[in-house]
């Protein structure tokens, strides 16, 4: 299984009902997809791994939907974005901007173990300022340095949105990296 | 994260040399959009393979175990079948005849007695408590 491409293990778990494929193709993108929804949802480690579990059982039930005209991994992506969104609506946790927030409360949140651990904490603190799609797209832009057509098409927003999501990210974020940096 | 980290992180991106093209990607033209920018690469550069663990495991449990097909080509299957079907029995029947027969059990004249009233409103209390009751009975 492992030698085959994307479209293979798809048109695999679609045409023969083969769990085996589909779980290979799990394997294939958890690290990445798990990562990025980590730096969504403020480094909530447990609460990612949930919201990607829940995304990846909607991508299978919703396989016969996916056209080979997007990489898998974007579709994927979008699956697992509005898992998340939906999340944070009905929980009315992250759709309030939460900029007010001292950002040395957050600070003593990060772990100082390990360097790189810290880092990726700190990066998802720093997004945590921003409202879900904002973070989004400053995410695929700034980490998964996809263009503003690709983050348009992945999100399934217009272009303008995404110009704008960018241009105001950008200042908030590097508004709190200087307050954080004091 | 204490200070010193921070400085310990700041230091290390700028020595980090993907800094520089993404930096130029997003236009960087001053200090602090460097840092920002340096930020995300160094961030990007040592971004964890996150171990499988029991994920997949998890998650192919959570599996339904049929997966749906393409609607759309199964609409159309079906479609044409009936189109074939209908085709066919055009040639083989005679419709005129089908329709007389059917015509022929409608009565010309129809009269309602209380009777007939009665009767229809028993059969559906007995439809409706029949549903009911099996209901009930799936649901306990």
């Amino acid at each position: 299984m492992q030698h085959f491409d994307d479209t293979v293990l798809i048109e695999l778990a679609l045409s023969k009902n083969d769990q085996r494929a589909y779980s290979e193709l799990v394997n294939r993108h958890q690290s990445n997809l798990r990562y990025s929804m980590r730096q969504l949802t403020d480094w909530n480690e447990a609460l990612a791994d949930d919201l990607v579990q829940d995304a990846f059982i909607q991508a299978f039930k919703q396989l016969h939907r996916f056209r080979n005209q997007a990489k898998f991994s974007s579709w994927l992506y979008r699956i697992a974005y509005n898992t998340f969104l939906q999340f944070a609506r009905k929980k009315k946790l992250d759709t309030e901007p939460i900029e007010d927030q001292p950002l040395e409360e957050k600070q003593s949140r990060f772990s100082e173990d390990e360097q790189e651990s810290a880092l990726h904490q700190k990066v998802a603190g720093l997004l945590a300022t921003l409202k879900p799609e904002r973070r989004s797209v400053l995410h695929l832009f700034l980490h998964r340095q996809h263009t503003q057509q690709e983050i348009s098409d992945i999100m399934g927003i217009p272009l303008g949105s995404v110009k704008t999501h960018i241009n105001r990210g950008r200042q908030t974020l590097q508004k709190n990296l200087q307050d954080w940096q004091g | 994260m204490n200070d010193d980290n921070y400085q310990k992180l700041n230091s290390s991106a700028a020595m980090n040399s993907t800094a520089h093209s993404t930096s130029s990607k997003s236009g960087a033209g001053n200090d602090l959009n460097v840092d920002l920018d340096t930020l995300f690469s160094q961030a990007r550069a040592s971004e964890p393979n996150l171990l499988d663990e029991n994920f997949t495991k998890v998650v192919v449990n959570g599996l339904p175990n049929k997966l749906k097909r393409n609607n759309a080509n199964s609409i159309l299957f079906d479609m044409i079948g009936l189109m074939l079907g209908v085709i066919a029995a055009y040639w083989f029947f005679d419709f005129s005849q089908l329709t007389g027969f059917a015509l022929s059990f409608i009565p010309e004249s129809l009269s309602i007695t209380v009777s007939h009233v009665v009767s229809v409103f028993v059969s559906t209390l007995a439809i409706a408590f029949a549903g009911w009751w099996t209901a009930e009975k799936a649901l306990s």
